[in-house]
């Protein structure tokens, strides 16, 4: 069931008066919900409902073995292993093809052909998302960060709540589970806040990402070498816009709808074009999954040594190369990681080196704490210009990083490349409408950041029949330019 | 010295500052009738979603109609199937169901427009 369709306006209107009728009954309104995460999530295919139970009842007994457990060898190995079990089931969906593609090429080179075991394997929509959140819950309980959940309804809501089921964003259970069990509130901000988070997705899914996917970054994507540089420029800024508004849209639908139901999620994007540095941007992209890579992959592989030196640089590259790779068995994914990996990386050394220059001159200096204090502040041109600079080196290397994320192979990036820096045709494809849209997009980040939270502000207090009509004539008009039928959001293959 | 607060009149609140004549109790009002707010706000947010599902009814008839001709066939939907086309004809000759179309297609040669 996709968010954008009247299938789940239904849907989502009978659990929202369920939920709140159920309101005084905390266990009816777990398992009500409960039921109607799994409805949602079996709507699309009813067979993977079992993958689902089966990974909440694994991470269920996982954790109350833990919690059993006291030897500190004996729990490191059990979390070890249910992490471990979690990750095979996913790599098993997601890299299965690959290897048996891979084997069948290896076999055959070596003159051993080989008829391979061939299963047509679909990958399960959302089991990448299910997965981190199971897994973060075994490592919070294995670090003693939460107590394991007793309740195994919780513990199954917590897995398959469905507005973050299928895309995110990845809700921590130190976060979502003591919400459960206090009564659920909803006031007047975030009745308003939540339907206008439910309006901005729609607008930015059905109208920027889809208008761009359709009417210029897909038809440029499919054929590099016949498109023009001025569309090839234009479609590569376009993918990373469309990339951005497609899955911040599902976040805010998802964040919209939780907060009706009376639940607080954390803001997931916020703004992430606008950063001046891929540090920056990175903690500004979906943050739940940018966090949940930093604390379980990355403090995995820091350890418990210090985080400083060549250690640093190469967790940091083996955290994006990993992240690339997370998203499919293709070189394409790992050059997107690596380029990221060292960006970061390198922007680390270099702001290094820049801190201690500027520490150790005072020192160098005779004159000491007056040059210290003489020390020039950048004027606020210099530091306009400095952010100006850095905004556009970001900006460019996540659009010309997204020209591999995008291509379906190498060879097909580097002719996206290579015809692109050729320089030569106008705009075949490009109109004032699509300009307009990545100009739009991107302006638009550089607003504040907590707009919708001013404007829900400003509307707290409208009656009802006009916030009705605020939020159908909202819908009616993204429903009216919108396409015909809905386009799946880009990380449902993820 | 002078209070300047007291210097200046009250000024108008603007539309958006006014507080609504909204048919729900004030929270504080809500708790002394005995019910709380999070109850009215949910009670005002299905009829927000309700008025929004009216809206749809009366300008997105087309929708509606093809919604209902995509579900299952059985006797129930074929009685919705009927009633949707009896909702269309009677829109189209009212006007609402001309609206949409209209706006769909000035906004279509609005896109299309190229440099």
């Amino acid at each position: 069931m996709l968010f954008p369709t009247p299938q789940f306006a239904l849907f989502f209107f009978a659990v929202f008066v369920a939920a709140w009728s159920l309101r005084a009954s905390a266990s009816a309104r777990k398992l009500m919900l409960l039921g109607a995460s799994y409805f949602f999530y079996g709507y699309w295919d009813w067979r993977f409902l079992a993958l689902l139970a089966g990974s909440s009842a694994f991470n269920y007994a996982a954790g109350l073995a833990l919690a059993g457990t006291r030897g500190e060898r004996l729990r490191y190995r059990i979390m070890a292993t249910a992490v471990a079990a979690n990750l095979g089931v996913l790599g098993l969906f997601k890299y299965y093809n690959f290897f048996i593609d891979s084997l069948t090429d290896l076999t055959l080179a070596l003159g051993l052909q080989r008829d391979m075991p061939f299963l047509e394997i679909v990958l399960p929509i959302g089991i990448s998302f299910f997965t981190f959140q199971g897994v973060s819950y075994l490592v919070d309980v294995y670090r003693g960060h939460i107590r394991p959940v007793r309740s195994p309804v919780d513990l199954f809501l917590y897995i398959s709540f469905f507005p973050q089921l299928v895309a995110g964003p990845i809700v921590r259970a130190a976060h979502f589970l003591p919400q459960l069990d206090k009564e659920p509130e909803l006031s007047r901000g975030a009745v308003v806040t939540g339907f206008l988070l439910i309006l901005n997705g729609m607008l930015k899914k059905t109208v920027v990402a889809h208008y761009l996917a359709a009417d210029l970054v897909d038809p440029v994507f499919a054929a590099p070498e016949q498109a023009s540089s001025v569309d090839l420029i234009a479609a590569h800024y376009g993918y990373a816009v469309q990339v951005y508004c497609d899955f911040s849209a599902y976040s805010d639908i998802a964040i919209g709808a939780a907060a009706l139901l009376g639940f607080r999620f954390r803001k997931n994007f916020d703004r992430p074009l606008a950063a001046t540095s891929l540090t920056q941007l990175w903690q500004r992209w979906h943050i739940s999954l940018s966090t949940w890579l930093r604390d379980y992959l990355y403090r995995a592989l820091r350890g418990d040594k210090r985080d400083a030196g060549w250690r640093m640089y190469r967790n940091i590259f083996l955290t994006m190369l990993l992240g690339g790779l997370w998203h499919g068995a293709n070189w394409t994914f790992v050059i997107w990681g690596a380029i990221h990996g060292v960006g970061l990386g390198l922007e680390r050394f270099i702001k290094g080196r820049w801190h201690a220059w500027r520490t150790a001159r005072p020192r160098l200096n005779a004159l000491g704490a007056a040059a210290a204090a003489a020390q020039p502040t950048p004027t606020p041109a210099v530091a306009l210009f400095a952010a100006g600079m850095g905004w556009l080196v970001t900006f460019h290397l996540f659009t010309l990083a997204a020209v591999f994320f995008r291509s379906p192979e190498l060879e097909a990036a580097f002719t996206y490349f290579a015809t692109m820096f050729a320089f030569e045709g106008g705009p075949r494809l490009l109109t004032p409408f699509l300009f307009a849209l990545v100009a739009g997009a991107v302006a638009v980040q550089f607003l504040s950041g907590n707009g919708i939270e001013r404007l829900a502000e400003r509307a707290r207090d409208l009656p009802a029949w006009m916030l009705g009509l605020m939020l159908g004539g909202g819908l009616l008009a993204i429903q009216t330019i919108g396409p015909q039928g809905v386009a799946p959001f880009v990380y449902f293959q993820f | 010295m002078v209070d300047e607060t007291l210097a200046y009149p009250e000024r108008k609140k603007s539309f958006w500052q006014r507080r609504s004549r909204s048919l729900q109790p004030a929270p504080a009002q809500a708790r002394e009738a005995g019910t709380d707010d999070s109850a009215v706000q949910a009670r005002r947010a299905a009829v927000a979603m309700l008025v929004a599902f009216a809206l749809f009814a009366l300008f997105d008839s087309r929708g509606i109609r093809a919604f209902v001709r995509d579900l299952p066939g059985n006797a129930v939907t074929d009685t919705l199937v009927t009633a949707a086309d009896g909702w269309h004809t009677l829109m189209q000759r009212l006007g609402p169901a001309a609206l949409a179309p209209a706006v769909r297609e000035r906004f279509d040669r609005w896109r299309e427009v190229k440099w």
